[in-house]
């Protein structure tokens, strides 16, 4: 029992090692095609990641809106919704936290940083609320409305940065410096390292506690599972439902706050969100959809996003490549959770072998007149 | 000559159980042959190794007196052997004559060819009496009808034997009587049958010859003409009387809902419920009969305010509730639903997940939004024992629980703080018999207590041993509101066939 | 007529033709059972594909082959991860978008990164004796490039090949009760891979049309989004060829339009004209379609939106908008009429379920 058990928590560590193995041959396999080293550019994308403070701490800022991403996507599919509309929810959060930023300048830290802040947040719930609403007034399937919404987040940013957010010389498409006194003071000095890391590290576990120890949670978890029992249960699925897409949304504009108010930017450009709205699903994934397992494959995707600029500088290999082991790693680590389910069925199905499957199983109606 | 279908000696084990031992067979051309027995005796096992489902472990099979060793469903049905799920295989969305040409072989591939299929389906519809049209969509069409469109399916597949697997189970009394006239021109024409049923009546009105399995062994072959129902009843179960619930008498106190002039229409004015009025006092069960699809589930739904009726009233001791939503609903009463794996329990979650569904967000199990696991599991564990729900661990996923234990699970969570109020839908589905009585007796115990319970069951022996009253359901409308004194199963049968008699309570 | 002349409705019949064949493609994956959230990547190596295959061949029609190749690849990796080793659709879907964008942004660095942009040959337009000289309809529809008349080809095909072989009775079926199809002697598993290799097939050519025919030319993630747009397409034409052609081509319009309202200094007078009477046609459509139901705010809202547009006309103002926003006129179109379209009774009842047959032994 206790060795099953072992096994048990140890099988999707494994898996997941392997599938990360994997993509990491096939990703070498792509450098080499491509001309370079391989070794050459893993010792680069190390060095690049972790050589000095800097890069360490460049490294760790990256990982903010990985993890916060991956909280979405995971509080999200708790429900069994399937929303990947954060890189829209993440430019959304941008864009009011820009605002505050913008404006007010004249307020001290300790009520603007919040405030922009939780514009970020705001901005995040109202483009997710958006999809939550149609889904839950019109039926609307939340992957095509969340996917579209992307795409019109896109847009408004592109227009925004070189119409009404401009830097005052209209040369650039970008909006103006954002306000120091709204900005997250540095963690490590001179670094992007900003006090945002230990309030992402704290959300991470925040949120790890409402799933687990709260009532929502229980709600959340029951929704998920089986919406019609929860339903029976006395749970309000629907609203249930709208709030965990709206809290994903949440996140996912906490994460875009983060990209602009903390961290090396000084001000919003266009495609800011820079794909981390897709690379926190794959956090997730690789989480196998557990908040605190976020954490590491966080700081695994972040020594690639930050190692990748060196190995691109230094081998020359460039950095699609890193999209091409993202893909990779979604569809291992997916394709792979094969191997676990393997493992659950067949306990079940001889645990279904006896001589009464429940589909035949009825009464016999014996009457003698 | 040799008989269509000869099994003999057919041996089939399971770890752990002998679903099949040593069974032998034979089923004549143009003859109907019932296969009579209790849960677990095998029949199923049975057929589907005739169906290519199960490899046997020892034993032959013989068709037409040639030995032959059935690999797929798909190899059987090229040998002639066809079978009627009790879970129709057809696509609603889809017309008759689509069904029938899925997966049939077209006289000019890729064509489908679908007008000739439509003409051999009308063909063969009017040779058998059949009433069926081709181009007509399968979801519109009545159960019964859909049967036929199974059995139609086979016959242009040329099967010569047709196995029909509790048929019976989803018809009203009057679609029985067709299937009947159907099996019997379908047995004149030559080809054969074999039927399984588990009631006795069935057996007997319509089988030439019946095969009688108990514990995976046969008890003999007898041919229905010279015998009676005690003497196959005893050989099923191997002893002389089943035993009947024993419902002492009891005073019927205050009422505690009572439903007055409940309707419900769906979209485009079809009604679903119409003129529904009863009362459920203290310590009484209504039972509410009738054919699964006549407005049982729509009746649940709208007393425990997932669906909000039309018109009407309800009241809970006194109070209009008209306006219930499942959580207030739950606070006055419990509910064990009608399809446990979609309604009631979550399977991948664990047993004590789905045992507190009903209370996590109480006190002393939650304080301010915050669960305490402590309390979770010293309550669950007391429950385990107080039900004797026979599992490894709390931890363990509800779907590695048998049947009986996962509705055990529900019992115990919905009875456990004896609700006043508690509705019972077709709570022995899928159940064994000792499952079964354990159901009955703590709904009888909670009759006992003063609690009112609404009994919806399909099955009449159910109802007729626990309600006090019974009301039949036909249609979405009451046909019948009865005291449970001196009917008899053949007038509630009349009833819920449509058979409209209003007798005042 | 202003914006809503004939080379807006030229442009529009242009534009739909990538949209209508990944939508046609994506109902085969569909009817089956299978949602392919991986369009837009199928579409992006198909585009990047073609434009490889004529570089290298200096063929355009090899180039389309080529193109279509390429999305049967990237489909292969799709059927293989979510049908034979049962992961979730959606999950490898997004995989598979990303793993596109990578490789096709990869592959044309390492290709044509050193060589500048070439331009190839594009596709010239044929016009079709006779019919093409029916005055506006002829030039709308009938001086088109060979790659819109194969699309039409195709709708037809696709429209035949489901509701009248056997091939598509089963598909079905598949997509619809897979155990049925499973007793009746079909190979689930196997018509699924089938159908997302047709998906495949339909997507590269879809990108081929965006590369080669129209442009030439390859450029990084150039499908755009059309991948979504086809799939809300399906669900917007209720999974029926021919309302997947009316879905498109209204999405399709509304993108040339955008692209003709870009160019004008402010928001022509015609549009809030349009804007009137869609409002009234849309307030005309629900009242015949269900009185019973059409609930008033939707009606009075429509109404509304009717007395703006025709004030608005009457008045012409000179307001401009940013042609960011008008990029996204596509975008809004889809969802707003995604949720005009309540529920979703029409969708093929196994989709996005994994079928394991129940060894129920």
């Amino acid at each position: 029992m206790r060795r099953d058990q072992v096994t048990a928590a140890l099988s999707p560590v494994l898996v997941n090692l392997g599938a990360l193995l994997l993509t990491v041959a096939i990703s070498m396999g792509v450098i080499a095609v491509s001309g370079n080293d391989p070794v050459a550019a893993m010792r680069a994308l190390w060095d690049g990641a972790f050589g000095g403070r800097t890069q360490i701490a460049g490294t760790l800022s990256k990982m903010i809106p990985l993890m916060l991403v991956a909280l979405g996507w995971i509080v999200a599919y708790r429900a069994r919704r399937v929303s990947i509309g954060f890189e829209g929810q993440i430019l959304a959060g941008g864009i009011l936290a820009t605002w505050v930023g913008l404006s007010f300048s004249s307020l001290p830290m300790v009520i603007h940083l919040p405030l922009a802040v939780l514009a970020g947040v705001v901005g995040g719930a109202l483009w997710a609320g958006i999809a939550a609403v149609l889904w839950a007034r019109r039926s609307v399937n939340e992957i095509i409305s969340t996917l579209l919404l992307n795409l019109i987040a896109i847009q408004i940013v592109n227009w925004l940065v070189r119409g009404p957010f401009q830097e005052s010389t209209g040369t650039f498409p970008r909006s103006g410096p954002i306000a120091p006194s709204a900005r997250w003071p540095e963690l490590i000095e001179h670094t992007p390292l900003s006090w945002d890391f230990p309030l992402a590290l704290a959300t991470v576990f925040g949120i790890w506690f409402v799933l687990k120890r709260t009532t929502f949670g229980f709600r959340l978890q029951f929704t998920g599972a089986n919406e019609e029992a929860a339903r029976y249960g006395g749970i309000d699925t629907r609203s249930v439902t709208v709030i965990a897409l709206v809290v994903s949304g949440a996140l996912a504009g906490l994460a875009g706050s983060s990209l602009l108010l903390g961290g090396e930017s000084r001000s919003m450009s266009d495609n800011f969100s820079a794909n981390y709205g897709f690379e926190g699903i794959v956090v997730a994934l690789l989480a196998r959809n557990h908040p605190i397992a976020c954490i590491p494959a966080a700081l695994l995707f972040a020594l690639l996003r930050q190692g990748g600029g060196l190995m691109e500088a230094r081998v020359g290999v460039p950095s699609s490549v890193v999209m091409i082991t993202q893909g990779l790693v979604i569809l291992l680590v997916a394709g792979s959770g094969f191997l676990l389910d393997q493992r659950g069925r067949v306990r079940v199905d001889a645990e279904e072998s006896t001589p009464h499957p429940p589909t035949e199983a009825r009464r016999a109606t014996v009457e003698v007149g | 000559m040799a008989p269509l279908l000869q099994m003999t000696g057919i041996t089939k084990r399971f770890p752990g159980v002998v679903a099949c031992r040593d069974v032998s067979f034979a089923v004549e051309a143009g003859e109907i042959h019932g296969l009579l027995g209790e849960n677990g005796a095998g029949k199923s096992t049975l057929v589907k190794i005739l169906y290519g489902l199960v490899d046997p472990d020892e034993g032959r099979i013989e068709i037409d007196g040639r030995e032959v060793r059935i690999r797929s469903p798909r190899h059987a049905l090229a040998l002639g052997v066809g079978m009627v799920h009790q879970h129709f295989m057809l696509v609603p969305t889809m017309t008759v004559a689509e069904n029938v040409a899925l997966g049939l072989r077209s006289d000019r591939p890729p064509l489908s060819r679908l007008r000739r299929v439509a003409a051999k389906v009308a063909e063969l519809s009017q040779r058998y009496g059949f009433h069926i049209d081709p181009d007509q969509q399968v979801g519109e069409l009545s159960v019964g009808l859909q049967q036929r469109v199974e059995i139609l399916k086979l016959l242009c597949r040329g099967a010569e034997l047709l196995v029909l697997d509790e048929p019976t189970a989803v018809l009203t009394p009057q679609e029985w009587q067709q299937l009947r006239g159907t099996m019997r021109s379908l047995a004149d024409a030559g080809k054969a049958i074999v039927f399984i049923s588990h009631k006795l009546d069935e057996q007997l009105s319509i089988s030439d010859r019946c095969t009688v399995l108990r514990d995976g062994s046969v008890m003999g072959t007898v041919a229905t003409a010279e015998t009676d129902k005690a003497s196959l009843a005893r050989m099923m179960v191997g002893r002389d009387v089943v035993l009947r619930t024993e419902r002492p008498p009891r005073a019927p106190g205050r009422p505690v809902l009572e439903v007055h002039g409940l309707h419900l229409n769906a979209a485009e004015d079809r009604c679903l419920l119409a003129d529904i009025s009863f009362t459920i006092a203290q310590g009484e069960i209504v039972g509410i009969a009738g054919v699964d699809g006549n407005g049982q589930r729509e009746l649940v739904e709208v007393l425990m305010g997932i669906r909000t009726a039309t018109t009407g009233t309800i009241r809970h001791e006194g109070e209009t509730v008209t306006r219930l939503t499942p959580r207030r609903y739950n606070r006055i009463g419990a509910v064990i639903p009608e399809d446990r794996h979609r309604m009631a329990i979550a399977l991948g979650l664990s047993v004590r997940e789905n045992l507190v569904l009903k209370d996590f967000c109480r006190q002393p199990f939650s304080h301010r939004g915050i669960t305490r696991p402590r309390v979770f599991r010293d309550f669950c564990a007391s429950l385990l024992q107080e039900f004797d729900i026979r599992t490894p661990s709390l931890d363990v996923a509800m779907r590695q629980l048998s049947g009986g234990n996962q509705q055990k699970v529900v019992l115990a969570r919905e009875m456990h703080r004896d609700p006043g109020l508690l509705i019972a839908a077709q709570p022995t589905r899928g159940l064994d018999v000792g499952a079964i009585e354990f159901v009955y007796r703590r709904l009888l115990e909670h009759r006992e207590r003063g609690g009112a319970t609404l009994l919806v069951s399909t099955e009449l022996d159910e109802i007729l041993s626990l309600a006090d009253r019974i009301a039949v359901l036909v249609s979405g409308r009451f046909v019948a509101l009865l005291e449970n004194r001196d009917i008899d199963i053949q007038e509630l049968g009349l009833l819920m066939g449509g058979a409209s008699e209003m007798v005042a309570s | 007529m202003g914006p809503f002349d004939q080379a807006t409705f030229s442009a529009a019949v242009l534009l739909t033709t990538p949209l209508l064949l990944a939508a046609i493609g994506e109902l085969f994956s569909e009817r089956a059972g299978v949602l392919n959230v991986g369009l837009e990547g199928m579409i992006l190596m198909g585009a990047f594909g073609a434009y490889w295959g004529q570089w290298w061949t200096g063929n355009l029609w090899l180039g389309m082959v080529a193109g279509a190749a390429a999305g049967v690849a990237l489909a292969a990796v799709m059927a293989l991860l979510s049908i034979t080793a049962q992961a979730d659709q959606i999950v490898v879907g997004v995989g598979l978008n990303l793993l596109a964008l990578g490789l096709t942004t990869f592959s044309f660095r390492e290709v044509f990164g050193d060589r500048g942009e070439i331009v190839l040959d594009r596709m010239g337009t044929v016009r079709i004796p006779l019919l093409s000289r029916v005055p506006f309809v002829g030039e709308v529809l009938f001086s088109q490039t060979p790659a819109t008349y194969l699309t039409w080809a195709i709708v037809a095909m696709t429209w035949f090949v489901l509701y009248r072989t056997t091939w598509g009775l089963g598909l079905r079926a598949v997509g619809e009760l897979p155990a049925a199809a499973d007793t009746a002697g079909i190979n689930v598993a196997l018509r699924r891979w089938q159908a997302v290799m047709v998906t495949g097939a339909l997507a590269g050519l879809a990108g081929a049309t965006l590369s080669i025919v129209r442009l030439g030319l390859f450029q990084e993630n150039m499908s755009a989004g059309r991948g979504f747009l086809a799939l809300a397409a399906v669900i917007f034409g209720r999974w029926k060829p021919l309302g997947i052609v009316g879905a498109c081509f209204v999405l399709g319009g509304a993108d040339a339009l955008q692209l003709r309202l870009q160019a004008e200094p402010y928001v022509p007078a015609e549009v809030w004209l349009f804007i009137g009477l869609l409002g009234l046609a849309g307030a005309a459509w629900t009242l015949t379609r269900s009185r019973r139901r059409a609930s008033v705010t939707t009606v009075g809202a429509l109404l509304g939106l009717a007395a703006i547009g025709v004030t608005l006309r009457a008045m012409a103002p000179t307001w401009s908008f940013p042609p960011q926003l008008w990029l996204t006129l596509p975008f809004v179109v889809t969802l707003v009429a995604l949720s005009g379209l309540a529920g979703s009774q029409a969708a093929p009842a196994a989709i996005a379920v994994q079928y394991r047959r129940e060894r129920d032994v």
